[in-house]
């Protein structure tokens, strides 16, 4: 596997409102590696997730991000998504009067950056659908407007599916799923996965790593990385908790 | 006063009248008005009704009646002109294409043995006299200027008749097209449904893109005798040239149903003023307006749901979009008289701005004086969801397309709500025209 950076996160931090969230994160994603990262509620997982995407309610106070060898935060969010990062969202809007079609033809349209026959489209979306167990009337719904937890992440995961991106950060998207609906999600990623395309899986829980099985696991409180290791970092959080990483942040700076 | 009033004397319109060979009745009808036109004064913006739009530009213009007299066969076109061409286009069952300079119509050979009229003024009343002269009251020329305008000197016009028991699936397309400048139009829509018919008409104006400011002032009467039923459609999508002005008035009695959809995306400047009248018991109604405004457009809407008898509906819906500098008024009314027990009346006014300086007004009024009824209204004004935006643009979508999907989501709902499929995709066409701009 080649040691090729994908994404690279240098010292950065983020404020909210005013709020310090992160505080100086340092992360490296190389091609084709899955990364984990978990933490407490409210450590700066979905922030992350956010401020890597775009989002204008994340202001970073300090810090560099590299994608494919570019510095990417002055960049707008549909050209880092024209470039091939993809976040799925813990929790998608819901946009009442856009059907999925219409919405996943644009995107489409947009990441290609050209239009798409539409019965190739049809066909591909066909396919993708077909995959990721997510019936047929599907794309003439709304997007998000009234979907179920599975049919909202399923959903996601069918855009990653058509749009193909090179540095997906899937945010949560474990949560609010029943069993079966974490296996159709995860054999959707576990497609996915290949050595062109980095993983960013951000999680509260081990459970999802039962079925995508992660490179390294990285462990986020209160704003950094306090710990990195193996996918058995994952199982030593899921027996100890949280509180163990806590505890030994704590033990660490007593000793600086 | 207006400048333009001077142009517009009795002996005018007695020269107009006879040019098109009118009968006595339609002229006196139009003397009726045009004293009623002279007795008015012209609208102020001391007015509470008027103050937000200013129309006062048209006083400044010269607008002269001679010079259509003279030079233009638009205003002396009369059923002479009225031609026949083959098929109407596949989505519609009869067209009548109206232009500066000539009337084409065409119908399926369903249609045309269906005994339906549909057809310009100027022939309805060589033709149809016996019918017109029953109808065209419903709009008062005493209630306002510009109206009383209209029903003197109207100069284009459109009579639909469906008679008792017809139904026609496919609708009825009705095109104003105008292709010179300086004009000035008064278009006259007459709709009569008699008892259990079933229609659906599209009342289309259009113009191309000139120098000179133009002026149309139009009206539409909906007559919806026991049982009938209608969609009726009126867009304006003038260039940006236009001043414009609409009155429309529905009657509806017992168990009529009307579906109206006002649909505004031209003009420099408009304003229509919707009444629907809800006279026989049963009655239902369902008042849709489409919105979208661009650059320095203004648009004013007024509505009146007017309950005059018991176990009547209406239902009220008016969406507005607004980009750039765009600004919009809605004025709404539910009246529920006394005897109209057992009203269900909703109105609901959604305004969405696409840019910092757009600006929007709401006014949901209610004035019920009967005491069983259930009335609810609901108005909001605000920008587009900041989450949905960034949903969209994280997939990659353009700012502008991000936004041209959210504006025919938002518009979605209205669409929706009317379960005929027929006109929709013209409709659907002109919105998305207008959305790309």
């Amino acid at each position: 596997m080649s040691k090729e950076p994908i994404l690279k996160i240098e010292d950065l931090h983020v404020a909210v409102e005013g709020k310090e969230i992160l505080k100086g994160l340092n992360l490296t994603i190389n091609k084709g590696e899955v990364h984990a990262l978990m933490g407490p509620n409210g450590s700066g997982k979905s922030t992350l997730a956010y401020v890597l995407m775009g989002h204008p309610k994340y202001q970073v106070t300090s810090g560099r991000v590299w994608y494919k060898g570019e510095e990417i935060l002055a960049l707008k969010p549909n050209e880092r998504a024209k470039k091939g990062l993809f976040l799925a969202f813990q929790y998608p809007t819901p946009i009442p009067g856009v059907t999925v079609m219409n919405f996943l033809r644009a995107a489409l349209k947009a990441v290609q950056g050209k239009e798409i026959p539409a019965k190739d489209f049809l066909k591909l979306l066909k396919e993708k659908m077909k995959f990721l167990e997510i019936s047929d009337q599907f794309s003439n719904r709304y997007i998000n407007d009234g979907f179920s937890g599975g049919e909202k992440k399923r959903h996601e995961i069918l855009q990653m599916a058509i749009l193909e991106p090179e540095m997906a950060i899937l945010d949560e998207t474990d949560s609010g799923l029943d069993i079966d609906a974490l296996k159709t999600v995860a054999k959707g990623v576990n497609r996915l996965i290949g050595p062109n395309l980095g993983i960013l899986l951000i999680t509260h829980y081990q459970r999802m790593l039962n079925y995508i099985k992660p490179d390294f696991v990285h462990v986020l409180v209160d704003g950094k990385i306090v710990q990195s290791g193996g996918d058995k970092l994952a199982l030593k959080l899921e027996e100890l908790g949280y509180d163990w990483t806590v505890e030994k942040t704590e033990t660490l700076s007593v000793e600086k | 006063m207006f400048e333009f009033e001077k142009n517009f004397t009795k002996e005018k319109l007695e020269l107009l009248s006879k040019s098109r060979n009118e009968p006595q009745w339609v002229l006196e009808k139009r003397k009726k008005a045009f004293d009623a036109f002279q007795a008015l004064n012209w609208p102020t913006k001391q007015e509470e009704d008027w103050r937000r739009t200013d129309f006062s530009p048209l006083e400044k213009s010269n607008f002269d009646l001679n010079r259509f007299l003279n030079s233009s066969k638009f205003i002396t076109n009369g059923s002479a002109s009225l031609t026949t061409s083959g098929q109407p286009t596949a989505q519609f069952s009869a067209q009548l294409l109206q232009s500066d300079s000539e009337s084409i119509f065409s119908g399926e050979a369903e249609f045309k043995s269906s005994k339906i009229i549909f057809t310009d003024l100027d022939s309805a009343i060589k033709n149809h006299s016996e019918i017109l002269s029953k109808y065209s009251d419903l709009i008062n020329p005493n209630d306002g200027k510009f109206l009383a305008f209209n029903k003197a000197f109207w100069n284009k016009g459109m009579l639909l008749y469906v008679p008792k028991g017809v139904t026609v699936s496919l609708p009825l397309y009705h095109q104003l097209n105008l292709k010179s400048s300086g004009w000035g139009v008064f278009p006259y829509t007459i709709i009569i449904a008699e008892p259990n018919s079933k229609i659906i008409l599209v009342d289309d104006y259009t113009s191309q893109e000139q120098k000179d400011w133009a002026f149309s002032d139009a009206l539409t009467e909906i007559y919806l005798q026991r049982d009938a039923q209608l969609i009726y459609v009126n867009s304006q999508r003038w260039s940006g040239n236009v001043y414009h002005l609409l009155r429309q008035k529905a009657k509806l009695e017992a168990n009529a149903q009307l579906i109206t959809l006002t649909v505004n995306l031209g003009s420099q400047k408009s304003r229509s003023e919707i009444e629907t009248e809800l006279a026989g018991s049963g009655a239902s109604a369902y008042i849709f307006g489409l919105t979208i405004g661009n650059g320095q457009q203004t648009f004013e809407q007024h509505t009146l749901q007017d309950h005059k008898a018991p176990h009547t509906t209406s239902d009220l819906l008016f969406k507005t979009a607004l980009l750039d500098s765009a600004y919009a008024v809605y004025s709404g009314l539910i009246k529920v008289e006394k005897q109209a027990q057992k009203t269900d009346a909703y109105q609901a006014n959604r305004n969405l701005l696409l840019s910092d300086k757009a600006k929007a007004d709401t006014l949901p009024k209610l004035e019920i004086l009967a005491n069983d009824v259930r009335c609810t209204h609901g108005a909001t004004v605000g920008p587009i969801d900041p989450e949905q935006f960034f949903y969209l643009i994280s997939r990659g979508i353009e700012d502008k397309v991000a936004k041209q999907l959210l504006i025919e989501g938002f518009f979605d709902e209205v669409l929706g709500r009317i379960k005929e499929n027929g006109f929709k995709d013209k409709i659907k066409e002109f919105l998305e025209e207008k959305i790309v701009e």
